[in-house]
Formats: C-alpha cells, structure tokens, sequence
C-alpha cells in the first residue's frame, strides 16, 4: 500500500503539458486540504447521525450464572458486574481512578480520622418508589456483620468498631456496630483505628444498601426478579437462571438516564470456551471472555482484530516462596532475588502469554499508590548469576529439588512452564513443577500456613485499588495472606502507618518506602500485571471496563448503541 | 407382573441407600470444601460463620444423619455454593431440560441407528455395510462435547445456519446441535447393536421359511425379523437413555443448555455437597428406573418373557 501512487486525474495533463507544473501543485494542494477538511467535518459524524433508536438500544453481554444479587454475599464478578448497575454504592471512582461521590453527596472525616459521616443526596428512590435512607445502608451494612448472614467479606466490616466482636459473636446485639443513621440522609460509622482508604473501601458492593422491606417479606428469595428492588440505574427485569438475564434502565433513578435500554445477558458456566463462537456468530454484541488459546486466531482474523480492546486488570500474578522453610533455598533473599532477575517479564508477557497481559517488575499493579514505575533490583542474568553464587549455589550446583505448585489454570500453565525453562536456562537450577486441580490447590494452601513448602504461583487483583487492598491485607506480617510468613519489622510499620495517614503526600512516601523493601526482600516475586481482551462489535460505543471492580459502577451507563 | 414390580420397587431401596453413602463418603473424602476459594482467602472467623450456619462443624456421621432425615422428608437443602436456591429447586429447574433434550436426542439416535444398522445388516459385506460401519466407528469413537464443538464451529461459527446454543424447547433450533452432538453416540451404538442381532435373526430357519413361503425381503425384514432383532436392543437401550439424560454434561456446557448434567460439574468442582448428593441420588432413581422400564418392555417384545 505504501507503494502505490495516488494518480490525480490532473497528473495526466501537467505530463501532457496542459497544465504548468505551479498550477498541478495548486490543484493538489486544493484537493488535498479539501480532503482533509471533509475528514474533520465528517469524522464525528457516524457516532452522532448513527445511533440506533431506543427501541435497539440493546447490549448483549455473556457472564456466568450469577449466585444472587445480595450485596451482603455477593464475592464473584457475574454478581458484581451485575450488581452494581442495580445498586449505587455511596462513590465511585472517575477515570483517573479518584473517589466521586454517588448516593452520598459528600463527607467529613472527624480530625482523630476516627469518625465518617456520609451526607446523602436527597430525592433517591428505590426501583419500588420507597425513599433512599441512611437507615438502609445501616441495615445493610450490619446485616453483612451478622454471623448469621455468614458473609465471605464480613472481614471487609473489621476496620468498623464492634463489627469483629458482632461477627465473632462476643455480643448479639447488633447495635453495638459503630453504624448509626443520624437522621433519613446522614450516616455515621465509628473506626476501631484510622483507615485512610475507607472511602474507598465503603464504594465496594458490599456496602450497598439493601431493601430491608423486602429482605424481611421474602427472606433468600428476595433476590430473584419480581422481588428484587435495588436503587442503581438499571433495575433487573427478568432471570431464567442458566439461561438468561435481563436489566432494563431503572425509570426512578435519580441520576443521568442511560441511553442503553437493556442489557441482555446471555448465562452459560464456560464462557470462555463458549461466548467467542457466540459473539463470531453475532449473538453477542461484546464479550471479556478470549482465552489465550484463541488470541493467535482472533489477531489474525481480519474482522475480528478489529474489534479488539485491551484493558489493565488492576492484579499482579506472583510467584509466593516461603521465607522460612529453612530446608528451602527460597528460604534465602539472594536465591529469591536471583530467581527474579532471572525472569524475563518482557519475554513472560509478549510470548508465553500473547500480549494479554502486561509484564510485572513490581507487585503493586500501576494506578495503586505505592506503584513503582522501575524496580529496585536490576542487573538482568548475569547479576542472577552473581547472587546465586553468592547465596551458595554457584552455576546452580547443589541446588536442592523445589516444588513449584499452581491450581489449574491455562496462563499458570504456561507461565510455570516458562518460569522452569528460563531459571534452567540463566541459573542452571532445575524445578519440580506441580499442576494442581482448584480445590486441591486450595487445600493444599490451607494446610501451607503452618506447614513448609517452596513456592506456588497465585494471583490477586484490587477490589479497590488502594495499598490497604495490597501491602496491608497481603504482606502484614500478621496477616499473612499468602502464607509466606514473611516478617519485616520497617515494611509493617510503614503500613500500618500509611493506612491511618490521611495527609495523601505522606502516605504516598510510606507506601513507595514499604513498596521497595517488598521488591527487594521479595517474598513474592512478581511475574506479570492482569489485563483483558475485550472483542466489541463496531456498534458499540462507550464500552470499558475498568480496572478495578469497585470501579464497575456505570460500565453500562456509558454504552451507546449505533444504528447497524 | 405386578408383584414383580413391587420386588423391584423394594430393592430399589437398599441400592439407593448405598448409592447416597458412598456418594456422601466420597464428596467428603475428596480435598478443598466449598469456601476455599482460589482467589480470595478467608478470614479464620468468617470460615467459622459459614461452617456454624451449614453444620459444617458437627461430626461427618451427624452431618450423614442430618442429610438424610431432611432427605427422606423430601428436602435436600439448600444449595452451599449457591445458599439462595434449594437443591430441589436446582433439580426441578434444570432436570426437565435434561430430559427433554436426551429425549430429542434419543429419538434421533432411533431414527439415525435402527435404519442404519438394518442396512448394515440386510447389506452385509457390501459397500453399503461398510460406510454404514464406518459411520458407526466415528459416532462411537469421537466423543459427544468433540462433536458439539465440531458442530458449532462448523454450523454455527463458519456457515452461521444456527445458534452457537443456548435453550428454548425441543421444537426451537437451538437444540438441534446439542441434540445432534448426543444422539450420535448412541445412535452407532444402536445400528452396530441392531446389526448383529439381526444378522443372527436372518440365519435363522423361520425366516427361510418365510421367504420360501414367497413374503417380499423388505417384508421379511420389518414385519418378522426387526421385532426380534429389537429385543437384545431394548436393553442397551435402557442404558444409552440413562447415559444420554445423565451424561450429557460437556455438551450442556458447550452449547449453554440449561440442563442439569452442567451442575453436576458444577457442583463437583465447587464441593457443593448437598447438589452433588442430591444429583447422585436422582441419577440413582434414573438408572434404576430405566433398568425396571427396560426388563418391562421385554415382556412387551418377547411372549416368552414372563415375570412372575
């Protein structure tokens, strides 16, 4: 293409001698700006001209069979996909990843960083007509602390005063939860300790409001379509479960209206086998779900390619060692800091795992505070190299046998296989790889946190994408999420006094502090970002998803449909 | 007749008893429970709620007696995975489906595998014999989720005559692909079946009496030898409709029908023990009763047959 000549009708005349050669550049300079005139004039054209009537403005999305729409339980993405276009949580986050006030209008912390008091916006209904209240996000938020409720995310109530001892069961009396609604439009909630991200935290879904009316006249059933009420933009319309599920833009929302009319989602427990050959076969209008088997054809395909989108995942996949395992060489810095300068992350992302992913040099994924742009371990193979021998093993000699363990999953798969030929390649050390089924997997780690291993492969992506989701719940040493019974005194009192910090600059400079030690003690090494290839039919305007899942409010409030 | 059936209904019973104690032992037996998630860990007190609220805690032989009360009170409690739906809704919701599409299934496989193993036969060692066998060794020999995503690539993806899948119905298109993946098995396994048993049939002396007495070939095929040749079919047959209602699983999942076979996978990768013994009781009752069905239609076909 790049070759070829534009021959202008007039190129014949200037060769002919028709034309003089000043008058040819005049014409093609007139043609030329002409030409690019039209092109700005008519560029937003299509977009404005083309959308489909209201009647069309229909989005046809795969997910899974969602568990139900309780806000209270809710833990997996096809409920909170979902659930958070029925349901608006007290903020949001803007583009750049900043809090924006929803439900709530706005909010004062006391100077102790103890106090929140949430203002609502007046005027919100429920999709039933009944009045928004603080009561019901109080009534929401200590039905989630109720033992009886058995909430997976209880613990995301802790930081609240009372609600560990309420979900413990010290004490049934539920208003001993710090949670009071002051009057119908203020809400106030007590911290045991200064939590600088607990705006963020309280715009996850589990601190959504619930229908207490509702909830009390239908008991579990309250989440099926004809009983379920929510207070978001959309409201749910229909759901033959395993099958299909409608929302359909909620007339009582108080906000912007949507120009989307419908979501359509089509139900099926595989959709990434299953949603690629619906979307080709133009049942579907996008779908999130291309496993990395398919990319190859997908990028290939001359309609298909077209039709792609990446997005970052706010989540890293990491590589957890046990630091204590004294008859592991993992047990040592220097071996955990060879092995991650002997991993090529660039090589990791491109090739084994096709470009949908990104690579990882640090832990804390991009967009979180804390994030480092360059890490602080450089040196490539041959500083590899250097600190095995220096940890004792030189070219790998007497590297004992380790195990590196991973649940079934196909990107697992292929990175543990890339892990075992590049540290055989660069360290000359030879690993033990072990696949393991889900459940098992989890078992197994179960059984980790008391008893020794060598390393597995995992993953972690933001709820909220704030270092308290990462360094405080992963790496405290009395958390030990991960179990890599890593202990170090300065990363854990940065953290615990970055959490409380509510001065940003500050909490900042602790989380960047704490974010180098991690990356250079490296109980975790980092092996790539999360990321998503969405495929969009060129009809669809507006649709993205972002990072993080706190974040999906709105995902389809911006989605246009054009005339096609 | 009758007194037969109420000897089977009986020991109906203790098989049943024992189908629901080794599934139990064996869902618990296996690693992981229903709340180790893979992405997101516990808190130790939130473990402690969940176990609190399913019985979780109690000793294994009271969670074993606690199970089977509810059960023979006809409850089968609620779902772990998913604690909005009872099991029993589950399985009222889905198992029609599963049913009506191994019924289509089934009909088709008739219609494919009894013509095709008469022709097999009545052809023998022609080249009509062998493509109908070797039509039989591809439908037995390629699984049924292969020849579902064959389907869908082909019918669906490249030439776009149908719906990748989805359900609505045995008269809707979406369920000829799932339909077809499943009856093909069976409908090879019938024609191979048929033809063998018919073969045997044709060697016998009162079909050559028969033709010496002049009755057409086709006539002697249909009206006396097929109705012989059908009674070793009746019961495979049995089993090939247990298997295609109950094992249909992959292609449910491949073609997103609604069917129950996906919760069974469902429920075993996610440890959901009251699905998983609900299931493992229902298809018990399944085999069982295609079992019963079957020794009663060879009553039916054989007047030599007699239950007493």
């Amino acid at each position: 293409m790049a070759d070829e000549r534009i021959a202008f009708p007039w190129h014949g005349y200037y060769e002919r001698g028709l034309i003089t050669r000043r008058q040819f550049v005049k014409l093609t300079g007139l043609f030329g700006t002409a030409i690019a005139a039209g092109a700005v004039l008519s560029e937003p054209e299509p977009a404005a001209a083309a959308l489909a009537p209201a009647a069309k403005q229909i989005l046809r999305y795969p997910d899974q069979e969602p568990l139900h729409f309780d806000p209270a339980t809710m833990e997996a993405r096809p409920e909170i996909l979902i659930g958070m276009a029925l349901f608006d949580p007290l903020f949001t986050f803007d583009d750049t990843g900043h809090i924006v006030p929803l439900a709530a209008r706005s909010w004062d912390v006391s100077k102790d960083g103890l106090t929140y008091t949430f203002h609502l916006r007046s005027g919100m209904q429920w999709s039933d007509g009944h009045p928004v209240t603080a009561a019901d996000y109080e009534y929401a938020w200590k039905r989630v602390a109720d033992p009886e409720t058995a909430s997976d995310y209880a613990s995301a109530f802790y930081p609240i005063k009372g609600a560990l001892d309420f979900n413990k069961g010290k004490t049934k009396d539920r208003d001993t939860v710090a949670v009071k609604a002051v009057d119908t439009l203020t809400l106030r909630a007590t911290l045991s300790e200064p939590a600088a991200y607990f705006p963020r935290l309280v715009s996850t879904w589990n601190f959504m409001p619930v229908p207490r009316w509702q909830v009390e006249k239908y008991g579990k059933k309250w989440v099926e379509a004809g009983n379920h009420v929510g207070n978001g933009m959309f409201m749910l319309q229909k759901w033959e479960h395993d099958r299909e599920l409608v929302i359909v833009a909620n007339p009582k929302y108080w906000g912007a209206k949507p120009t989307l009319q419908r979501v359509v989602f089509t139900l099926t427990d595989d959709p990434f086998r299953t949603s690629l050959p619906s979307f080709e076969n133009n049942e579907l209008d996008v779908t999130d779900q291309i496993q990395p088997g398919d990319i190859e054809r997908v990028r290939k395909s001359p309609a298909l390619s077209k039709q792609l989108q990446k997005y970052r995942w706010s989540g890293t996949a990491m590589v957890f060692c046990d630091t204590t395992n004294t008859k592991s060489p993992l047990s040592k810095a220097k071996v955990r800091q060879a092995l991650y300068l002997a991993i090529d992350h660039k090589r990791v992302a491109s090739e084994v795992l096709r470009g949908i992913y990104d690579p990882a040099p640090t832990i804390t994924p991009p967009g979180t505070i804390g994030y480092l742009s360059t890490p602080p371990l450089t040196g490539g193979p041959d500083r590899a190299r250097q600190l095995l021998a220096e940890a004792g093993y030189p070219d790998g000699q007497g590297f004992p046998e380790v195990r590196l363990a991973w649940p079934k999953l196909v990107t697992f798969d292929l990175v543990a296989q890339a892990l075992q030929q590049m540290w055989h390649d660069t360290l000359k050390i030879n690993l033990t790889l072990q696949r393991m089924e889900s459940k098992e997997f989890n078992a197994a780690r179960a059984s980790w946190a008391k008893q020794p291993y060598d390393f597995y492969l995992s993953r972690w992506g933001s709820d909220f994408e704030d270092p308290a989701n990462w360094a405080n719940i992963l790496f405290d040493s009395d958390q030990d999420f991960f179990y890599t019974k890593w202990r170090n005194d300065q990363f854990d009192s940065l953290i615990r006094k970055g959490s409380g910090e509510a001065d940003p600059a500050k909490r900042k400079q602790m989380y960047e502090s704490a974010e180098k030690i991690l990356n250079t003690d490296l109980p975790a090494l980092p092996v790539y970002h999360l990321g998503v290839i969405v495929a969009v039919k060129p009809w669809v305007q507006g649709f993205r998803l972002p990072p993080a899942a706190a974040a999906w409010f709105g995902t389809f409030g911006r989605v246009k449909i054009l005339e096609h | 007749m009758g007194a037969y059936l109420v000897r089977r209904l009986l020991l109906a019973v203790p098989t049943m008893a024992v189908v629901y104690t080794v599934a139990f032992l064996l869902v618990h037996a296996t690693p992981g429970g229903p709340w180790d998630n893979a992405e997101k860990p516990l808190a130790p007190q939130v473990i402690e709620n969940i176990r609190l609220k399913f019985h979780l805690n109690e000793p294994l032989w009271d969670q074993y007696l606690l199970y089977l009360r509810d059960a023979v009170h006809g409850s089968l409690g609620p779902s772990y995975v998913n604690a909005a739906r009872d099991v029993s809704e589950i399985i009222s919701d889905f198992f029609p489906v599963s049913v009506q599409l191994g019924a289509v299934a089934m009909v088709w496989a008739v219609a494919f595998g009894i013509p095709l193993g008469t022709l097999a036969a009545v052809y023998r060692n022609t080249p009509v014999d062998y493509a109908a066998m070797g039509i039989v060794v591809v439908g037995i020999s390629i699984p049924n989720y292969v020849m579902a995503t064959i389907l869908v690539t082909v019918l669906a993806v490249l030439l776009h005559w149908l719906p990748t899948g989805g359900w609505g119905g045995v008269l809707d298109l979406r369920v000829v692909i799932p339909a077809a993946a499943i009856a093909f098995r069976p409908g090879a396994t019938l024609a191979r079946y048929l033809r063998t048993s018919l073969l045997e049939v044709l060697g016998q002396d009162y079909i050559r009496t028969a033709r010496a007495k002049g009755v057409s070939g086709r006539g002697v095929v249909i009206r006396h030898a097929l109705r012989n040749a059908l009674v070793p079919i009746a019961t495979v047959s049995g089993i090939l409709v247990a298997d295609v209602i109950t094992g249909s699983f992959f292609v449910e999942t491949i073609t997103r029908v609604p069917g129950i076979g996906r919760y069974f996978v469902l429920a075993t990768t996610g440890r959901d023990y009251p699905v998983l013994l609900g299931l493992a009781l229902l298809f018990g009752v399944v085999i069982i009763t295609m079992n019963i069905l079957v020794d009663l239609t060879y009553a039916a076909l054989d007047p030599q047959v007699r239950y007493e």
